[in-house]
């Protein structure tokens, strides 16, 4: 019995430090797949929330998705993941996202205070106040694509 | 006989030279009675302009020049091209002009003196245009304060520095002014999209992918281009790889135009903000359906 457990401890062991292995050694470019895979995850939470007029609940549901994403937007930006970077074979990541970081964090949180609006405008009930918000989400994006994110290419 | 062969040669190549050599004078045909004085017509103008897009070209805003007075870089494969002052100016801009030049430069692409000009100014989409639009501009660009900016040379490869050469792409790829007619069997939102878009949009000059001897090719109109200004791959609104414009409705395409917003709260960047900022942005609402509605068509299945 002993010896049972031991093994498995041993497998689960190993297995898990395989697992380890995977998460501490993610290229660069996986780093950059993920981040712009959660930008357009987080994209589609906000259409869909824009889309839900007629259910503040679910539009909450769907807001409280891209507001998760986006209070982590710096922790997706190590450094040596931008263009020009070893291993980085395809980003719009500029440079100046590292030369700037303070503005950086600035502009990510200025983008979750734009999330955050629409959210209370949905407790309000109030469509015009709703609309406006939204308004200021476009705003709140694109004052960080704008400085940091560079030419879509090939 | 080979005598003769070498004789017809040198005749084609002395008879092409004299060709190349010759100033251009397209024939402007404007219609009895309109002028760009006719009163109106610098209003109208100053419309067209924003839905013509001169601004994104005519102005170096980065460098701080003037509205109108030129000298933006346009880098291209072929070199690099500088927009000149289209400012009232006598000496630098179009002080002198008479509306028959100015038609024949954006309709047919000849310059004022014969010269040829380069497809980098888009007269081939503007070639689209009723000659009452063109002259309307005219009367726009007649009123804005004259600035003096001569224009800087073009940095061109040889040999197509040589501006003749532009003959011969005219007669492989241009076939003169030609204004859109209206499609009887579409209605007038349709028609007027597909005038904004063809002609005084100029869309296709960045959607449509081109040829080796920069044309567009036709046939591919509007199906996206890899290489677009400043590297930017300029995404395809209609065919197989419009996939946004496939999806959007048409009251996000419109928004899209007038904000530069996306569907998904992404935003406009590059060559396009350019083109929202200096041109859509400032569209009526109903030119902003139209435009939106006659994309839509061409993605209809
Ligand atoms: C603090 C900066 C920042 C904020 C805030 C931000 N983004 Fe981004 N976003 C970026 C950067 C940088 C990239 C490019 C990442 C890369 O390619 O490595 C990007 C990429 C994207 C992409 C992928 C685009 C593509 O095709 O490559 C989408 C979609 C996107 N963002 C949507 C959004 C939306 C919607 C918001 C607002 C809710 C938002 N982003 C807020 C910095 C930001
Ligand atoms: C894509 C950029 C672009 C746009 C848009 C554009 N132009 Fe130009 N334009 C140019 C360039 C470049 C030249 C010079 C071409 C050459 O050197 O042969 C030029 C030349 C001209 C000329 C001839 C000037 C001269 O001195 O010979 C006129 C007139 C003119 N443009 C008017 C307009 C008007 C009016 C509009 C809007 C309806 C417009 N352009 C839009 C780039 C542009
Ligand atoms: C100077 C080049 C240029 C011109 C002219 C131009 N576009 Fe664009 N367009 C672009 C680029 C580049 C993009 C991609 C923008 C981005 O990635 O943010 C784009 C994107 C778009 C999109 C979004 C498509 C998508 O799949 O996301 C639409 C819609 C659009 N353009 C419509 C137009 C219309 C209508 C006109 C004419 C009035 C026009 N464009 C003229 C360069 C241009």
């Amino acid at each position: 019995m002993r010896a049972f457990v031991g093994v498995v401890a041993l497998v689960a062991g190993v297995g898990l430090s395989i697992a380890w292995a995977a998460e501490t050694e993610k290229t660069p470019q996986q780093i950059v797949d993920e981040r712009v895979a959660g930008m357009k995850k987080m994209g589609g939470a906000l259409k869909a929330a824009s889309g839900l007029k007629a259910d503040p609940a679910a539009a909450k549901a769907k807001m409280a998705e891209a507001i998760a994403f986006a209070e982590t937007i710096p922790s997706h930006f190590p450094k040596g993941t931008g263009i020009g970077d070893p291993g980085v074979t395809k980003s719009r990541a500029l440079q100046e996202i590292w030369a700037k970081p303070d503005e950086f964090k600035a502009a990510a949180e200025a983008a979750v205070a734009a999330l955050k609006a629409v959210d209370t405008a949905l407790d309000s009930g109030e469509q015009a106040a709703v609309d406006a918000a939204f308004k200021g989400v476009g705003k709140g994006c694109g004052g960080c694509h704008k400085p940091f994110r560079g030419p879509d290419k090939d | 006989m080979l005598k003769w062969l070498i004789v017809a040669a040198l005749v084609a190549g002395a008879a092409v030279l004299v060709w190349l050599l010759l100033p251009s004078r397209a024939v402007v045909v404007i219609p009895a009675g309109v002028t760009s004085a006719d009163p109106g017509m610098a209003e109208r103008g100053a419309y067209l302009v924003r839905a013509g897009g001169c601004l994104t070209c005519h102005w170096n805003k980065k460098g701080h020049g003037e509205p109108f007075a030129g000298g933006l870089p346009l880098k291209t494969p072929f070199g690099t091209f500088y927009s000149p002052n289209i400012t009232p100016d006598d000496e630098t801009g179009i002080g002198r002009w008479s509306d028959e030049d100015f038609v024949r430069a954006l309709t047919q692409g000849e310059g004022v003196h014969g010269e040829e000009l380069y497809p980098v100014f888009p007269y081939t989409s503007y070639a689209h245009m009723t000659v009452e639009d063109a002259l309307a501009i005219k009367a726009h660009l007649a009123t804005l304060t004259p600035v003096k900016t001569p224009k800087r040379a073009n940095e061109v490869v040889f040999p197509l520095s040589w501006r003749a050469l532009m003959k011969g792409w005219k007669l492989l790829f241009f076939s003169g002014a030609k204004p859109i007619a209206n499609d009887p069997s579409r209605d007038a939102t349709w028609n007027r999209g597909r005038y904004i878009v063809k002609a005084l949009g100029h869309c296709g000059e960045c959607h449509t992918p081109r040829g080796v001897l920069g044309e567009q090719i036709d046939a591919q109109y509007l199906h996206g281009n890899a290489h677009g200004p400043d590297g930017w791959k300029v995404p395809a609104l209609a065919g197989a790889g419009a996939r946004d414009l496939d999806q959007w409705s048409v009251e996000e395409i419109e928004e899209y135009l007038k904000s530069g917003v996306e569907p998904d709260f992404d935003s406009v960047q590059g060559p396009m903000a350019d083109v929202i900022e200096d041109g859509t942005k400032h569209l009526t609402d109903e030119d902003r359906r139209a435009i939106a509605l006659y994309l839509k068509s061409l993605n209809a299945r």
